[in-house]
């Protein structure tokens, strides 16, 4: 198989550890969204809570 | 690097057709095996297949069939174990037997090696492909586009991408809902309405707000200038101290109770508006209930069109109900049907969005009302009527959010929209909230100082708000835009991820398949992902023919092709994602090739797949005994045949070395029991050989009858050519006649025939044998080709001869 060719893990991995390079996203948001990927707790109820705290928490 | 695995040996025992111990003694080495129809060859890829995966596909695919009882060999006893062993090429701490046995009356499965290498090699070869049967061919062929897209995604571990799209979409869905239900734009009209009418002014900015308040003030020269919040506060507590405190309170009060009703009833029309969409939705589920139970049966219509599309079922009827059916037919209906299901499935999605909105609505109102419930000042008894308003209100929402967690399938109905709408007589009671307002007021235009109080604080309270409705929905907004943002990019690797991948896969199953049928018209095979941009449902099969693109690939293909496709997909599929094993067992799987596709696809075998441990299995004898055998010797590989009789089951043959080995050690040992067999195959083995060597004529014979010849024939034809060729190898003919005339070898010429000769005959008969072999086999020790045979004629001195030494010859006149 190609070099090219990744395994769903390796496309995820890759695409959580530059989550927060993606031009135009909130770095809390990319932050919130690996830490959840990278300890295996991304659920949308998880994801919604966080959204949440994050809106709370910003008091600008 | 890991040490990729290769089998050393499988043994197995009481497993389908093997009642006795069979063992493939591999050593690492590839090995084709024949074995006719009957002769329970597939035991070996059942046993294999239960040791890896705990299944038997073709067993396991039949509810009727109990699995464990259906691998047992039927001839064993309760108290037998069957078993599998295997054992590996330098990884000795796999090595693993698998048993099935009977405990307290239940049959049980369980391994000898419990260790966690074991474990983590038997998970990571349940993800490979390690075996392939003649009935799996078409399997990716024959399933729905959106099951080969599952088949592949579950394959690479796009199952776990898929999900995880999933989740980031639920989660830009869920921003957007609650900005639409934040209603911000009508919670700031209100805000700004009170703005208007404390202040006067529609206000945006700080500085205008201060300078209203400063103006508003200067009369009372209270020596304050509002330049801060921190200051109107200031401006309040003068003001405080000169007014009447309670009435102040009761005023906030009824003007927060007035604000929260002016904004529910502004948002009347779109909460009606958002319960309609939502109760139409309700409607045309619960009136078709019917096809939401059918997303249940999608699972069953698709079973069974499996069963269609793969022959299991080949009469012209219903398998289940078996009413007269054509097949086609039959499978049109279902596609149909499935169509419809998938309808059913997008409404749903549909009626689930819209209860969801309505659910959230209400929710967000009813703690707006008892944002006023729960002030103390509405226990006081003139506030009576503001309390049964607030609570009728609040019952009445409620009835909404009752409505929007009704189960569509309960059978029940939901209120229509016009029974649950608030109506203007719903807020009648905030006439009385609006005098007790004006009265207060009145109050207080005696004493201006009071009115100052009540319109500046109810104005810093409308401005506080106002920015903080913008500043949620900013916060929100900013969020839905990265969450957008993020999805769209997800999307976008999922595809680039999974193209590359289809695009490198189908190079391999091209490439394999080009090998397979050169110069035939369907060229460039691939499979293609389908779907729009950021939702893949599905992946097809494509090739060109005569310069079109095609699809499905069922449009031109024979079934030949179609089984030519499988088989370079499962082997694309070996080349792409078994990473720790590499041996791949074949089980009978060119049985709809012709001759030449047969020809290719040994060729591609040892040619594209040479550094693999290659168990092939096959029931054909003539691409066995004229095509991959001599291929596989050269190769090294190891060849042998597999029969079937009552007494042993499934069993390897024995090379004629091992044969003589074992009725030596018999007859010395005086273990005479079920020696015949063997003496005659033994027999059979030698006469062969001789009648080859000398080119003994034998009437014509087919194929496997010509292989099937009884001994007696093969002495007539022996005899026959010796008495017209060699008057020296005629002198020899006693012996020959004492195997003839043997009533041993009438016996045992019966190839299941029991009989018990005396152990001195059978030693005198086995004797003879070795001296008939003696005659044509040269017994120097330095010869290298001892066989006497007409590939050595000497045609100066006319002598039929061994090929080494040439010590060994005979007269023989051609």
């Amino acid at each position: 198989m190609a070099e090219n060719v990744k395994s769903g893990k390796e496309i995820l991995d890759d695409f959580f550890n530059g989550i927060e390079t993606i031009v135009h996203v909130d770095a809390d948001i990319a932050k919130m969204l690996k830490r959840l990927y990278q300890e295996d707790k991304l659920t949308d109820t998880n994801v919604k809570n966080e959204l949440q705290q994050l809106r709370d928490g910003d008091k600008d | 690097m890991a040490i990729k695995t290769k089998i050393n040996s499988i043994t197995i025992k009481g497993i389908r057709g093997a009642k006795d111990s069979l063992e493939l003694p591999l050593k690492g080495k590839s090995i084709v095996l024949y074995g006719d129809n009957g002769t329970g060859k597939s035991s070996i890829s059942d046993a294999l297949e239960w040791f890896y995966t705990n299944r038997v596909y073709h067993l396991s695919s039949n509810s009727e069939i109990d699995l464990k009882d259906a691998l047992r060999n039927s001839g064993l006893g309760k108290d037998d174990i069957s078993e599998v062993n295997v054992s590996f090429v330098k990884e000795s701490d796999i090595d693993c037997s698998k048993t099935l046995f009977y405990k307290r009356d239940n049959l049980t499965t369980d391994f000898s090696n419990s260790s966690d290498d074991f474990k983590k090699y038997l998970e990571l070869s349940k993800e490979e492909n390690l075996l392939l049967r003649y009935q799996y061919l078409t399997d990716f062929i024959d399933n729905t586009k959106s099951d080969k897209l599952k088949y592949l995604s579950d394959i690479i571990g796009f199952l776990e991408v898929t999900k995880k799209k999933d989740v980031l979409k639920k989660s830009y869905n869920s921003i957007k809902t609650e900005i639409k239900n934040q209603n911000f734009e009508a919670q700031t009209n209100i805000q700004k309405g009170t703005l208007i009418e404390k202040l006067g002014a529609a206000i945006s900015q700080e500085e205008n707000l201060f300078e209203k308040i400063n103006e508003k003030i200067k009369p009372l020269k209270t020596g304050i200038e509002v330049e801060k919040f921190e200051d109107i506060d200031k401006v309040l507590a003068h003001l405080k101290n000169e007014t009447n405190n309670k009435l102040n309170k009761e005023l906030a009060f009824l003007e927060k109770a007035n604000t929260v009703l002016d904004t529910i009833k502004s948002e009347v029309e779109f909460i009606d508006s958002e319960y309609t969409n939502y109760f139409n939705e309700f409607e045309l589920i619960a009136n078709d209930v019917e096809s939401i139970m059918q997303t249940f049966l999608g699972e069953l219509l698709k079973a069974g069109d499996t069963v269609l599309a793969k022959k299991y079922h080949k009469t012209d009827n219903c398998p289940l109900c078996l009413q007269p059916k054509s097949i086609e037919e039959l499978r049109a209906e279902i596609a149909i049907r499935l169509k419809e299901i998938e309808e059913s499935s997008k409404k749903k999605a549909s009626f689930d969005k819209a209860k969801q909105l309505v659910n959230s609505i209400t929710i967000e109102r009813i703690k707006r009302l008892e944002t006023v419930l729960l002030d103390p000042l509405v226990e006081v008894d003139e506030s009576k009527l503001i309390k049964k308003g607030f609570t009728d209100l609040k019952e009445k929402i409620t009835e909404y959010q009752k409505a929007s967690v009704e189960r569509v399938t309960s059978g029940n109905k939901i209120p229509k929209a016009e029974t649950l709408k608030l109506l203007t007589s719903d807020f009648e009671f905030q006439n009385a909230i609006g005098s007790r307002i004006k009265e207060i007021q009145e109050i207080f235009k005696k004493d201006n100082s009071a009115v100052l109080y009540s319109n500046i604080s109810a104005s810093k309270d409308a401005f506080l708000k106002i920015k903080l409705f913008e500043k949620q929905k900013e916060k929100l907004e900013k969020q839905r835009k990265s969450l957008e943002i993020i999805y769209n990019e997800f999307v976008k690797v999922q595809k680039e991820g999974l193209e590359n991948f289809i695009t490198s896969f189908s190079g391999k199953i091209n490439e394999y398949y080009q090998y397979m049928n050169p110069d035939e018209p369907f060229q460039e095979i691939k499979i293609v992902t389908v779907g729009d941009e950021d939702e893949l449902n599905g992946i097809t099969i494509e090739y060109k023919y005569n310069g079109n693109w095609v699809s499905p690939p069922q449009k031109y293909f024979s079934e030949s092709h179609l089984n030519c496709f499988g088989l370079s997909f499962f082997l694309a599929s070996v080349n792409a994602f078994n990473n720790k094993n590499e041996f791949i067992l074949l089980d009978d799987v060119i049985s709809s090739f012709d001759s030449n596709h047969r020809k290719r696809f040994a060729e591609l075998i040892f040619e594209k797949f040479s550094k693999y441990q290659i168990i092939l299995l096959t029931h054909e004898a003539d691409w066995f005994t004229n095509f991959v055998s001599p291929l596989a010797k050269k190769k090294g590989w190891l060849i042998n045949e597999i029969k079937w009789t009552k007494e042993k089951g499934t069993h390897l043959e024995e090379e004629p070395r091992d044969l003589r080995v074992r009725i030596e050690t018999n007859l010395a040992d005086s273990k005479i029991e079920n020696l015949g067999n063997p003496i005659r195959r033994y027999l059979e083995h030698s006469l062969k050989e001789i009648a080859l060597n000398i080119e003994a004529k034998l009437s014509f014979q087919y194929n496997d009858s010509n292989e099937h010849r009884m001994p007696y024939e093969l002495i007539m034809g022996i005899k026959s050519e010796i008495k017209k060729c060699s008057a020296e190898l005629q002198a020899k003919f006693p012996v020959i006649d004492r195997i003839e005339s043997s009533a041993i070898l009438g016996n045992i010429s019966s190839h299941d025939n029991p009989f018990n000769p005396k152990i001195g005959d059978l030693k005198a008969f086995w004797a003879d044998i070795l001296e008939l072999e003696k005659i044509f086999i040269c017994e120097q020790s330095d010869c290298k080709r001892p066989l006497v045979s007409l590939k050595n004629y000497d045609s100066v001195a006319k002598k039929i001869r061994c090929g080494g030494c040439g010590k060994t010859k005979y007269d023989w006149k051609k």
